[in-house]
């Protein structure tokens, strides 16, 4: 029987496109969703490729939620093999201009979220003595950058969680991975990019440096050729692994500058590439 | 005049021995304390030493109290140099024996009390065209392990989060500093008052683990050979040197772990690591 996988934030992106790649090559797909007006995009998208996804509700930040669908999802499927914590929403603003609130839900989401999630699946995998649990990272959980601050350190916070879980759960034969991608052209950036309220504030001190960083970064999306297929197909490339890796970046360029950072001695990469990403913005 | 630091949580952890030091040192210093009890305990140590700490009420849960706090530094002080997120808590136990009051607890203190104490002294940093925020992280905000998870998630959240702040405030002339010492005997991160509420629950799939793992981290603490006043040392240095280093490892082995993670190739570190905490796991399974 086909492994069964469930994916959170599977409407739009890199989970919608992780959700078709993986029904493709034969895996039953459990695409859930936070937002019931996202079945028919999804239905859609599964049908133009040619493949079943069975799109199911699920809201990351309520427990019940959670619950139900794993429910459900046992009810169907008799196990829960893949669990890929893909759901996440992204803050963009320099931290002075971001409101607690907006941090609060940032970490809401992709933070407790996430491991409610993985508390409700972990129990049906201990019992099963194995099963996956993939985390959606971001390069920007190895490396922070302005204008990031606070969705950096939520993905930090899963990395730190991530790879602490993953030595308390392979007794059970629990593999734990997270993958890194680059920044990517999705909707999460062109129509969905989570710019802070306050952000667009010509009275804060920030507001030119935030202007310069979002032109920066859309010409960086714009020519980086990582595509939301390399994610899918590295999550593919993890779930058949027999002895899969704790990390995985995405993207060849977020992956020469972690590897530089990694081995330009001291702090020697954070001397140059930090300065760097200061003096585009700031001329300073 | 004397410079003006702020330390939060100032009667946990590094937070008396860091108060004392930089007292001595010359600065004017507030001790964030969020009970009588702590005003107390900080003001003995004070007076032990010789030196004078300035209490200040803060409730690291809420961002008000903690903004407040620096208003009323800055109004008798006129300044303020210096913020030493101080404030930290531990957390062991196996992630499913973690309830979620004692993993929100936990960002709470450590992580967003952090970034309410930094929004709070930045204007005043930033008017000033200089000031340092250093942040007291742990190896753990480096490296995860096994009952670490909710501690390293809160630890690496701090790291993300000065990282990147570093580069959103150096143009005003502010630094951020990241401090990880490795385990620290301290009389607040015992081995009692660290663990979850429910890690001895002897129903927990988890509990024999835990247990040997309560062992390990009580060796541990014996073992260090880090002390408070270490801690102290280098967040003065922080504060003092022309250009701080964004990074400060407190410890030998924990440097040694850091090294060897950083420079053994591809995940062989985490393979080794990984391997050796499973293998001692299920020998305790097998001892039964």
């Amino acid at each position: 029987m086909s492994k069964s996988v469930l994916i959170t934030g599977a409407g739009t992106g890199l989970g919608l496109e992780t959700a078709v790649f993986l029904a493709r090559k034969g895996y039953n797909v459990y695409a859930t969703v936070p937002f019931r007006e996202q079945y028919p995009q999804v239905e859609e998208r599964a049908k133009e490729r040619g493949c079943t996804l069975r799109v199911l509700h699920l809201d990351v930040t309520d427990d019940s939620s959670i619950r139900k669908t794993l429910d459900t999802i046992l009810d169907q499927a008799g196990s829960i093999d893949v669990v890929i914590n893909n759901a996440g929403i992204s803050l963009r603003g320099y931290f002075e201009d971001c409101l607690d609130t907006e941090i609060r839900q940032v970490f809401e989401v992709n933070v407790f979220g996430a491991m409610k999630v993985t508390r409700r699946a972990l129990p049906f995998m201990r019992r099963a003595g194995t099963g996956h649990l993939i985390y959606v990272s971001s390069i920007g959980g190895l490396i922070g950058s302005m204008a990031r601050t606070a969705y950096c350190a939520s993905k930090f916070a899963i990395e730190g969680f991530a790879e602490s879980l993953s030595q308390e759960v392979n007794p059970f034969g629990i593999r734990v991975s997270i993958v890194e991608p680059a920044i990517i052209a999705t909707e999460r950036w062109t129509i969905n990019r989570g710019i802070a309220r306050n952000a667009g504030n010509p009275e804060s001190p920030y507001f030119e440096w935030f202007q310069k960083e979002e032109e920066l970064a859309d010409r960086l999306v714009r020519s980086s050729p990582a595509r939301p297929i390399h994610v899918a197909e590295t999550i593919g490339d993890l779930l058949e692994s027999r002895n899969p890796p704790l990390r995985r970046i995405v993207g060849t360029r977020a992956a020469m500058v972690a590897h530089l950072r990694r081995y330009l001695p001291g702090e020697a990469f954070e001397r140059i590439f930090f300065s760097q990403a200061v003096k585009r913005v700031t001329g300073k | 005049m004397a410079e003006v630091v702020l330390i939060t949580g100032a009667s946990m952890g590094f937070g008396p021995a860091t108060s004392v030091y930089l007292a001595k040192k010359g600065f004017k210093v507030y001790g964030g304390v969020s009970s009588s009890k702590e005003e107390e305990l900080l003001q003995t140590t004070a007076a032990a030493q010789g030196v004078e700490v300035t209490w200040i009420p803060m409730n690291l849960a809420d961002s008000v109290s903690i903004g407040l706090a620096v208003d009323s530094i800055v109004a008798n002080e006129r300044r303020l140099d210096a913020l030493v997120n101080n404030a930290g808590l531990l957390l062991r136990g196996f992630f499913e024996d973690l309830d979620e009051d004692e993993i929100q607890n936990l960002f709470n203190v450590n992580l967003f009390a952090t970034m309410s104490a930094t929004r709070a002294v930045l204007p005043v940093m930033r008017e000033a065209g200089k000031g340092r925020i250093i942040v007291i992280s742990s190896v753990a905000g480096r490296l995860g392990t096994s009952t670490g998870s909710i501690y390293s998630a809160t630890r690496f959240a701090q790291e993300g989060f000065a990282e990147s702040l570093y580069q959103e405030v150096l143009p005003f002339g502010i630094e951020v500093v990241l401090i990880e010492p490795g385990i620290t005997n301290t009389p607040t991160w015992t081995v009692e008052r660290s663990a979850g509420r429910r890690v001895r629950n002897s129903d927990s799939p988890y509990f024999k683990w835990y247990l040997e793992s309560e062992q390990q981290f009580g060796k541990s603490l014996e073992q260090s050979r880090i002390k408070p006043v270490d801690i102290a040392q280098v967040v003065h240095r922080a504060i003092v040197a022309r250009r701080p280093r964004l990074r400060y490892v407190v410890g030998r082995k924990a440097r040694f772990a850091l090294f060897l993670r950083r420079y053994l190739p591809g995940e062989a570190f985490n393979r080794i690591f990984l391997h050796e905490v499973s293998r001692r796991l299920g020998s305790i399974d097998s001892n039964e």
